[in-house]
C-alpha cells in the first residue's frame, strides 16, 4: 500500500538537547522533520479523527465502527466532555510512529456499493487526507466491513412478514 | 512572590498570547498529562512551558480542521521562536476541531 511520494527523508542533523522523557514521555506521535529547533508532536486522536472524517466523506459508507464501539459512541456523545468529536473516532484504531501512521477501520457499508470499490476509495482518501493534513506517512490502511446496512428495513421499522402459509 | 516583571511569567504570557493569535489554532491545550503548563502566582497557564535553561520552551495546542499541520507548526514555531531566540521550540498537536461539527452541536 506505499504510494510514490516527494521523498521527506530528509537525514535529521544531530538531535537538540532535549531532557529525556520530560517532554513527550508517552506521547504517540512525531513529526519527520524534526529540527534543532524543536520537536512536533502529533496525538493519535488528530489522525484518528482525520481518518474518520475522510473515511466517512465516501458516500457508501454508512457508519462506522463495530456494533460495541458504535453503541459506545452514541453514549460518549451525550456525555460533557466525551467529546463531540467521539462519534468521528468510532471504528478507528492508529498506531501512530515518528514518521509513519497505520490505521484500521471498522466500517459499516451501504447495500448496493461495490465493497471493493469503496474500500479502494476509502483508503485513498484516508491516505491522502492523513497525509496531507499531519505529514505522517501512511503505511497501511486495514478496512473491515463489519455490517451491511439495508435501506428498506429501517424505512419500515418491522422486520419482512413471515410468510406462515404458503399453501393452504 | 510575584513579581511585577517576572521574565517567565511574562514570556509565558506572551508566547501565549502569539500562539492563541495564529488563524489556525483554536485553543491552546496542556498536553497528555497536562504537563505544559507554567505556574503563575494564583493561576496556571495551560498550553506554555518555558523550560529553565536549555530546556526547549513547549507549546501544546489545538488546530482547525483543514489546515495542514506542517505548515502551522513550522509558523508557530517562527512566531514563538521570534519571541525566545535560541531555544528549541517543541511543539504537542493535541487535537484537532472541526469548525462544522461545532456550528452543528
Amino acid at each position: 500500500m506505499t504510494e510514490a511520494k516527494p521523498s521527506v527523508s530528509t537525514p535529521t542533523p544531530t538531535t537538540a538537547p532535549t531532557t529525556v522523557g520530560a517532554t513527550t514521555a508517552g506521547t504517540p506521535a512525531r513529526l519527520a522533520d524534526d529540527t534543532a529547533q524543536g520537536k512536533t508532536t502529533i496525538a493519535a486522536s488528530v489522525v484518528q479523527k482525520i481518518a474518520g472524517i475522510a473515511a466517512r466523506e465516501i458516500s457508501g459508507v454508512y457508519a462506522m465502527g463495530g456494533g460495541v464501539s458504535r453503541a459506545f459512541g452514541a453514549i460518549r456523545e451525550r456525555i460533557p466532555g466525551g467529546g463531540a468529536g467521539a462519534s468521528n473516532i468510532a471504528g478507528v484504531q492508529v498506531e501512530v510512529g515518528e514518521k509513519q501512521a497505520a490505521i484500521d477501520l471498522d466500517i459499516v457499508v451501504e447495500y448496493g456499493a461495490s465493497i471493493v470499490e469503496l474500500a479502494r476509495a476509502v483508503r485513498r482518501n484516508v491516505i491522502t487526507a492523513v497525509e496531507r493534513m499531519t505529514g505522517l506517512e501512511v503505511i497501511e490502511v486495514n478496512i473491515a466491513v463489519n455490517d451491511i446496512h439495508l435501506p428498506e428495513i429501517e424505512e419500515t421499522g418491522e422486520l419482512p412478514v413471515v410468510q406462515s402459509a404458503r399453501v393452504e | 512572590m510575584s513579581h511585577p516583571a517576572d521574565p517567565y511569567a511574562d514570556l509565558a504570557e506572551r508566547v501565549a498570547a502569539v500562539v492563541t493569535a495564529h488563524p489556525a489554532v483554536a485553543a491552546l491545550h496542556g498536553g497528555e498529562f497536562g504537563a505544559v503548563a507554567t505556574y503563575l502566582p494564583g493561576r496556571k497557564l495551560v498550553g506554555v512551558r518555558i523550560g529553565d535553561g536549555d530546556e526547549p520552551v513547549e507549546v501544546g495546542l489545538v488546530v482547525h480542521a483543514g489546515h495542514p499541520i506542517p505548515q502551522v507548526v513550522r509558523s508557530v514555531r517562527r512566531d514563538v521562536s521570534a519571541l525566545c531566540p535560541g531555544s528549541v521550540v517543541d511543539i504537542v498537536v493535541a487535537d484537532i476541531v472541526l469548525a462544522d461539527a461545532v456550528d452543528m452541536s
